[in-house]
């Protein structure tokens, strides 16, 4: 548990965690994740939403599972998704235009301590 | 049911049914003070008894039979005994001698709401707007409704569906504000609560057929209802009868 804490932490402090690349895998991996919920049919357990039991092949409460996580998979495709996709375009173009660009020749001018 | 069905297209055999129904219900609701027949033992909702009241306006028109005064004295009563004090709207149940059992429920209202259009119009359209002003809600175009108002502390039960937390969305009370907007034209409630039932209520198209995967077949009969009422309701409004 610990060493997952860890990965976690190092995978937050990372730079690559808040920038557009980032971002846009997030919100990939989530469309994905939909996508398979979709696929499977898995909207019409659904019904949970209403307080009905659905009738699944593993009894009432894996379709109450399956139902949750295709409500959780929509709701992150319909609402999570666009923002994070949204937040990559602009962290992408705050990248290009307003962050000072490092020229060969500065860097050639300003040579690191030895 | 069978007098909206003989609306529809009468039948000489359901006309005797009726009257027995009609003046069964009739005579169980005059043994209470307050006018109303159980629902279950001691028990009697407002849901329930402001149908058979819409049923007796039916019979009326179609059989030509009187229950003006019996109508008359069920909203007198109702307004002095039946009401919440802070909100104005009816409680959803009580005992047969009147005392409050739950106080206004959004899955009973917005149905009560509507069967009163045929006993008595005003009575019903200050109910409405009592109710949507106490459990309706519009934001960003999306609507749905609670199912207790700010001032009544209710359970989730059978009828009014899982309550999400925090939001307080109902989805029974949210399923019969269709009803009570679709009775009433409100437009513009009708509008963003369809939003957010396309939204949230995971639509299915299957053969030409539209479902609501997270509706149940009670839900789906509600909203059935609430997009084809209005014909039948319109012929016997006393207002309109000639």
């Amino acid at each position: 548990m610990r060493l997952l804490v860890k990965a976690w932490q190092r995978y937050v402090k990372d730079d690559r965690f808040f920038s557009p690349s980032g971002l846009l895998l997030r919100a990939a991996a989530i469309a994905a994740a939909f996508l398979i919920c979709h696929a499977l049919s898995l909207r019409q357990y659904t019904t949970i939403a209403s307080g009905t039991a659905p009738a699944a092949f593993g009894g009432q409460s894996v379709g109450a599972v399956l139902g949750i996580l295709y409500i959780a998979s929509y709701f992150g495709f319909v609402l999570l998704a666009p923002v994070l996709v949204l937040a990559a375009g602009l962290l992408a173009l705050y990248h290009s235009l307003l962050l000072p660009k490092v020229r060969p020749s500065d860097a050639s001018a300003h040579p690191p301590a030895a | 049911m069978l007098g909206c069905r003989r609306l529809v297209e009468d039948k000489t055999d359901y006309r005797p049914l009726l009257t027995e129904r009609i003046n069964l219900m009739v005579e169980r609701m005059k043994k209470s003070p307050v006018l109303s027949a159980e629902s279950y033992p001691n028990e009697c909702w407002t849901f329930c008894n402001t149908v058979a009241l819409a049923a007796m306006r039916v019979a009326d028109y179609l059989d030509g039979t009187d229950h003006s005064e019996f109508l008359r004295n069920w909203v007198t009563i109702a307004k002095a005994k039946l009401t919440d004090p802070k909100s104005g709207l009816l409680i959803s149940t009580y005992t047969v001698a009147g005392r409050p059992i739950y106080g206004p429920e959004g899955s009973t209202i917005w149905m009560a709401a509507h069967c009163l259009q045929v006993v008595d119009e005003d009575f019903a359209a200050d109910q409405y707007a009592r109710a949507k002003r106490e459990l309706g809600r519009e934001f960003l175009g999306f609507g749905d409704a609670w199912e207790w108002p700010a001032s009544w502390t209710g359970s989730p039960d059978v009828d009014s569906g899982p309550v999400v937390p925090i939001l307080g969305i109902s989805a029974g009370a949210s399923g019969l504000a269709f009803l009570g907007a679709s009775s009433f034209k409100d437009d513009a409630y009708l509008s963003s609560l369809l939003a957010s039932i396309e939204f949230a209520g995971f639509p299915a198209n299957e053969n030409g057929r539209l479902k609501y995967c997270a509706s149940n077949q009670v839900g789906d009969a509600v909203l059935l209802y609430a997009a084809v009422q209005g014909p039948v309701w319109d012929r016997v409004r006393p207002r309109t009868r000639q």
